[in-house]
């Protein structure tokens, strides 16, 4: 295990020192000088070369890849040019909106992506089976954003029940705060919630098809035991990948549904900053949710290989 | 073999033959819906029932009627053309993008395949990488670059969509090198690359082209959600991104506008998953051999 853990840890290393070139790269690639784009053109000389002297833009380029680094290693991301504050705790703060939205986003998906799924095995070629396959279909078709626009029509337009955007702070309640966040979490709980059913389905089926169980039944093991005791566990190796990387992707794929709820997330905030022209903060919220997807995909590897020890032994 | 076996092993043959491309469901309704949507992409272009972009204010915000099917927006535009001309959009970013990622990801997964080794290490890590930026994060890099347009978002999309393709590409390469024939073309001396494009590519090419129509809807989807930031196609040119992020100014007055243009994007996305599941059960020779027993 340890082996296996050192290797997974040194392809993190790898990836994070990758993706950081990569983004580097790209925003060095913006034509023109990056001060007179942030400042724009009325900008004095003297305020462009403070800027320039102040994001390290004078410098030979590995000098600026190297101070960038050392700040993000060190747990300073620099200063944003437009909120004049740090920008390490502007993402915290932001962070504050997009992690439980997320973690909301998944509750709702698990819950009714998983019952989907046992359902569906359990009721294989029949009527319900086809109902739920149906319906899981088109929640993978439906923009996440477009459900929400309807369910705020719905419950917040028609209705009056739920708050139609914006959100209220956690210090006025966390009951105001999570309903606020209540609609763009079952927006994209839902659409993870069809994946969930459909994959959730295929692996209980494959279970199910296997020796351990056709024995569990002749034993006289009660279905009920042999479905959750036996058949859900072992399903829920590859589901957990599943569940994983949608929370991954979920970090990182907020941006439009915190939009349309006007929420001021991390996504909403990388949004905001093309339109100021902040091009610090663009490049290190770029960087942190990349690095958070990278994570996210590493824990799921460790976690996987811990719940089914053949994956180490590969 | 007596004539009777032969034409029991003739029919057996037959049978399995008539059963190793089979149409299903999936993909008779994934055709239809896609070619419905290609169709009206197509008619746009030289026909729709009013002017997608001239304004009529005095029939603003009009239901569905007789004249407008699908009613008017806020400047009296015929929704139904709007949608029409915007379904060009949805098809070019599909297109390009999947182009994009199909032609590169492919071309680095068989690199990658082939060459084995420390290239192979480099390749997949550069797709490890890659698999970190999702559509639309990647997108705000290449707008910061390059600025809001339907261009960013077509590379940035085609970008986001390459590892899938690569991962595929690079596997089936793996597991067909594997083969005696391989093998023994490349004892006989064959060039490597032409082992690859005659040997490997039609072994791999139905998995892509499943992959390709996956990848087709999931563009739809991200530059829906690119044009409804604005960081995609830029007015006055109709996108349905863009026609749902009006409506939802407006939904308090005309509830029409916030359905139609999701509706639209929905069903198209709809149409390219089954097409795709079509596709794979009519190619993948697990689920034939499958359905055979």
């Amino acid at each position: 295990m340890h082996k296996f853990l050192l290797r997974r840890l040194f392809m993190l290393l790898i990836s994070l020192f990758l993706i950081s070139i990569m983004i580097f790269a790209v925003m060095r690639a913006i034509p023109g000088d990056p001060a007179q784009i942030i400042l724009g053109t009325d900008a004095t000389p003297e305020a462009l070369e403070v800027l320039r002297e102040r994001l390290h833009l004078n410098g030979p380029i590995y000098v600026q890849y190297a101070k960038w680094m050392g700040g993000v290693l060190t747990g300073n991301l620099g200063v944003s040019v437009r909120y004049e504050e740090s920008i390490g705790r502007l993402i915290v703060s932001r962070l504050s909106v997009t992690a439980p939205l997320a973690v909301m986003a998944m509750i709702f998906a698990v819950s009714l992506g998983i019952p989907a799924a046992v359902f569906s095995a359990t009721h294989r070629n029949r009527l319900g089976d086809y109902t739920v396959m149906t319906l899981s279909q088109i929640g993978l078709a439906v923009p996440a954003f477009w459900l929400g626009i309807l369910l705020m029509l719905l419950f917040s337009v028609k209705l009056r029940w739920l708050p139609a955007g914006g959100f209220s702070p956690w210090s006025d309640g966390a009951l105001k705060s999570l309903r606020s966040l209540l609609l763009p979490a079952f927006s994209l709980g839902v659409i993870c919630a069809a994946s969930i059913a459909r994959l959730g389905r295929s692996a209980l089926l494959n279970v199910l098809g296997q020796d351990y169980i056709r024995t569990a039944y002749s034993k006289g093991v009660s279905g009920r035991v042999v479905l959750y005791k036996h058949a859900l566990r072992n399903a829920f190796i590859p589901l957990s990948t599943v569940i994983g990387m949608q929370f991954a992707a979920l970090l990182a794929g907020t941006i439009v549904i915190e939009s349309v709820f006007y929420l001021p997330g991390l996504g909403r905030f990388a949004f905001m900053a093309i339109g100021m022209r902040d091009l610090p903060v663009i490049q290190d919220i770029v960087l942190f949710i990349a690095a958070l997807v990278v994570m996210m995909n590493f824990l799921v590897d460790v976690s996987y290989a811990l719940l089914d020890p053949r994956i180490r032994l590969e | 073999m007596t004539p009777i076996r032969n034409r029991r092993a003739q029919e057996t043959h037959r049978k399995r033959s008539s059963r190793s491309h089979r149409i299903t469901g999936n993909l008779v309704a994934g055709t239809i819906i896609t070619g419905i949507v290609v169709l009206t992409s197509i008619v746009s272009f030289f026909y729709t029932p009013h002017s997608p972009i001239k304004m009529d204010i005095a029939n603003r915000f009009e239901g569905p009627s007789a004249v407008h099917p699908l009613g008017t927006d806020q400047y009296g535009r015929d929704v139904l053309s709007r949608i029409m001309l915007g379904s060009q959009n949805s098809l070019l970013v599909g297109v390009v993008a999947v182009s994009v990622a199909f032609g590169l990801g492919t071309l680095l997964g068989v690199w990658s395949g082939m060459g084995g080794g420390w290239l192979d290490e480099v390749i997949m890590r550069w797709m490890d990488v890659l698999y970190a930026f999702p559509a639309v994060l990647n997108a705000i890099l290449f707008v910061t670059v390059m600025g809001p347009g339907i261009s960013s978002g077509m590379i940035a999309i085609g970008i986001a969509s390459m590892p899938g393709f690569a991962r595929l590409a690079r596997g089936g390469v793996l597991s067909v090198l594997q083969e005696d024939y391989i093998q023994a073309s490349i004892a006989i001396g064959r060039s490597k690359w032409g082992i690859a494009w005659k040997h490997i590519l039609p072994n791999i090419i139905s998995t892509l082209i499943v992959q390709a129509t996956i990848s087709f809807a999931g563009a739809i989807l991200a530059e829906a959600g690119l044009s409804y930031l604005g960081l995609g196609t830029q007015p006055p040119f109709p996108s349905w991104g863009r026609m749902l992020r009006e409506a939802q100014t407006y939904m308090g007055i005309d509830v029409w506008l916030a359905i139609f243009p999701g509706a639209a994007i929905a069903i198209f996305v709809l149409g390219l998953y089954l097409l795709g599941d079509g596709v794979r059960e009519a190619t993948d020779p697990r689920l034939i051999e499958s359905r055979m027993k």
